[in-house]
């Protein structure tokens, strides 16, 4: 059923080579989440993400310290190893200090590319914040602008916004099918037709989840007694969704940064403060946005008891804003009678087996 | 480490500040907890005593307390990756640890993220255990170069936290007291760029190792008068041994440049095996940083001023500003290399110093040297892997 988006995923950035080799059109990286992609489709290029990728570290060595988390250096990795060559333009966003810096080495050693930069603002003054957000984005447009030598126009938005307001409301069906039945939906096949859809224009990845999200909804209701939501930045390595599969463990839904925390965010209604100020602070708590009127720790019990799901916290190492959150947060599940756990990995990994044991564990006492 | 007459002076001045901060609630004035690079402008302005974890950190670094700490917070579950400061931090408040038993309770927390977006975190960790209101103040990073926008956004901000001031302490700003401590912070920031300057003679009769420990005042007092005195004070000091052509480092043979945090619990040692080597740490970009905050408040836009400058420290900046920075220190401080501390803990300011190193000796054709280390936690730092590395690299410069 996701064979075709596991065989996309293979090919790393192969299908958006083939595309800008098809259309001529121009490619752009939001690096790696919160900048509005209806934006970059407005202006006739494609948004594609770059989030790390289960591969072996070895050029980004001579660039970042180990002390990078997984990654920003296996980004670096496959920048350096030709994977982003058809990319014409990276828009970073401010999500942490090593992406911020990271823009900074993008900057130093492609420097033929540009890279825009959408500073998401940490304040506790909310019209600040939005009126920062404005000048962010409005100068975003602009730089994108030049790259794509496109105009911005209302109308192109609005058929970009019906592009990825259509998309986002397969990716809600496919959340939502995956909540009433999670025994169809395999983790890995899951997340492996999400994460197709970052190197894919949204119309082709639209066209792809339509016919899997009819097919699963007609999908008879299967027995998944032990069930999971995941939490982190991102599911990665994506081999790692595998063992939940053989372990019976059914991921009913998530907390992620490139799953149900950007999806929740729906798509950007206009280009004013409000706008972009809903779009990047609307939607679920993340622990990478400064937003103190959200409670991540209520949220996500919310969350575990109506899905009748333990928690597991997926930590990548090193990344601060979720490491910051994990006391707490364990601490606040456990209070709220919900099962949790946490496991940390780096994306290059290939062996789970310590993982495995203690997923094991975690199914037998939840 | 260089004894000057002035040392004495600030141990007493640091220990009058931390006393009355001790007693605060006895006194019924306000605690602020704020970050290194937070406007502390507007706290003296309405009378409230600002801390500094950050500096709380590295004295119980130095008192060789911070292992301990670091590993109360990991046995509570912060992860080993995580900043050191903030788990010295977090450890000494769970324990009431560290040199003073643990700073005063806070009744206001206020965070600039000009430094990293890791305070937001850590403070917010503090913000839930003592459910005391929160402030933070965005000091966007500079990828290229000052925009009216940034200043704009800060501007707006900073207005915002007056009214926040007003409102958690039930009186209105005081903004004749304001326009006072803004004037003796210019003048406390302007003297402190006149001690590091004094780095540029040779031999130079302090080093990074010395401004280090004295930047504690500039941090914790910037905008009092205590302040000013004391580095008035340190100048004269300083005027008097350069006349008398002293060297902090003995028969001084190579000048270099410190970039990044202090190693803190290996300050005396990194010292004394430096100077071994005839090697002075004229200048460091950390403690310029606090030479950077210094708006001209001489003018109807104080705010603007004040803004420009807090964006400005050399952390906040993107590479480019970087490296044209340590080419012109290079010059102007007539340096042989630089040394780079590569700061597990401290990532806005690590992540990209092997770029910078290449760029800078290749304009420059100065060497450049890194050392893989820690600020606060002494498990990141092995003595025989430096002494290998640093010798090879002092070496070079006796060929």
């Amino acid at each position: 059923m996701f064979e075709e988006f596991v065989a996309i995923n293979s090919r790393g950035a192969g299908a958006i080579r083939d595309w800008k080799k098809r259309t001529g059109r121009k490619v752009v990286a939001v690096m790696p989440e919160y900048f509005p992609p209806e934006v970059i489709t407005a202006l006739g290029a494609c948004p594609v993400r770059f989030r790390g990728a289960q591969v072996p570290i070895s050029k980004a060595d001579t660039y970042l310290q180990s002390f990078s988390c997984t990654t920003t250096r296996t980004i670096l990795e496959q920048a350096l190893d030709g994977e982003m060559d058809e990319v014409d333009a990276f828009v970073f966003t401010s999500m942490c200090d090593n992406q911020q810096n990271l823009a900074e080495v993008f900057k130093r050693l492609f420097p033929g590319r540009p890279v825009i930069i959408f500073m998401i603002p940490f304040t506790s003054q909310v019209q600040s914040r939005r009126e920062r957000l404005k000048e962010q984005l409005h100068a975003a447009i602009a730089g994108l602008e030049q790259v794509t030598g496109s105009t911005f126009t209302q109308g192109a938005f609005e058929q970009a916004k019906a592009l990825h307001g259509k998309h986002g409301a397969l990716v809600d069906r496919l959340y939502e099918v995956r909540r009433r039945n999670p025994g169809a939906v395999t983790a890995h096949g899951f997340y492996s037709a999400l994460k197709a859809g970052s190197h894919l224009p949204v119309e082709e990845h639209t066209d792809m989840l339509g016919p899997l999200v009819s097919r699963l909804e007609k999908e008879p209701v299967r027995p998944a007694e032990h069930r999971i939501i995941i939490a982190g930045i991102t599911p990665e390595p994506l081999e790692l969704t595998k063992l939940f599969d053989e372990l019976g463990l059914y991921i009913v839904d998530d907390d992620m940064t490139s799953g149900a925390r950007l999806y929740s965010k729906g798509v950007l209604a206009g280009t004013d403060a409000a706008g972009i100020d809903a779009f990047v602070f609307g939607g679920s708590p993340c622990s990478t946005l400064y937003d103190p009127s959200k409670d991540r720790g209520a949220y996500l019990v919310g969350k575990a008891r109506a899905s009748r799901a333990g928690v597991v916290l997926w930590q990548i190492k090193f990344c601060e804003p979720e490491a910051f959150e994990r006391p707490d947060l364990t601490a606040r599940l456990k209070q709220g009678g919900v099962p949790v756990m946490s496991f940390e990995v780096e994306l290059p990994m290939a062996g789970f087996e310590g993982i495995r044991t203690r997923l094991q564990a975690f199914k037998e006492i939840m | 480490m260089t004894r000057f007459r002035v040392s004495e002076t600030m141990k007493e001045l640091m220990a009058s500040y931390y006393l009355e901060a001790k007693n605060a609630a006895y006194n019924n004035t306000p605690v602020a907890w704020i970050t290194s690079g937070g406007p502390v402008e507007f706290l003296y302005a309405m009378g409230v005593i600002p801390v500094y974890p950050e500096n709380y950190a590295p004295m119980c670094a130095i008192t060789r307390v911070s292992k301990d700490l670091i590993e109360v917070s990991e046995a509570a579950g912060y992860s080993p990756d995580l900043c050191s400061y903030a788990k010295t931090d977090i450890g000494a408040d769970m324990t009431q640890g560290g040199p003073i038993m643990g700073l005063p309770k806070p009744d206001m927390l206020i965070v600039g993220t000009n430094i990293c977006h890791t305070v937001v975190k850590w403070f917010d960790v503090h913000a839930r255990k003592y459910n005391v209101p929160l402030f933070v103040i965005d000091m966007p990073y500079l990828h290229d170069d000052m925009t009216e926008d940034a200043i704009g956004y800060v501007v707006r901000q900073f207005g915002a936290f007056k009214g926040f001031l007003s409102a958690v302490l039930k009186r209105p700003f005081n903004e004749d007291r304001f326009r006072e401590t803004l004037f003796l912070a210019a003048q406390v920031s302007d003297l402190w760029e006149k001690v590091l300057s004094m780095g540029k003679k040779k031999p130079s009769p302090l080093n990074s190792f010395d401004t280090f420990i004295h930047l504690a005042p500039i941090v914790t007092l910037r905008g009092t008068q205590r302040a000013v005195d004391y580095y008035t004070q340190f100048y004269a000091e300083l005027e008097e041994l350069v006349a008398q052509g002293f060297g902090s480092v003995p028969d001084e043979g190579i000048r270099l440049l410190w970039d990044n945090l202090p190693i803190w619990y290996k300050i005396k040692y990194l010292s004394e095996f430096f100077a071994k080597h005839r090697a002075a740490f004229v200048v460091s970009t950390y403690t310029n940083s606090w030479a950077a905050i210094q708006g001209n408040i001489n003018t109807d836009h104080a705010l603007e001023e004040l803004a420009r400058a807090y964006l400005s420290p050399y952390i906040n900046r993107g590479f480019r500003y970087r490296i044209d920075y340590l080419v012109r220190l290079i010059e102007e401080f007539s340096l042989d290399g630089v040394v780079f501390h590569s700061d597990r803990s401290c990532k806005p300011y690590s992540i990209g110093q092997y770029i910078v190193k290449e760029e800078v000796t290749k304009r420059t054709g100065k060497p450049g040297l890194i050392i893989e280390a820690d600020m606060n936690d002494p498990r990141a730092f092995s003595d025989a892997q430096f002494e290998t590395r640093a010798e090879a690299f002092l070496e070079g410069f006796e060929r």
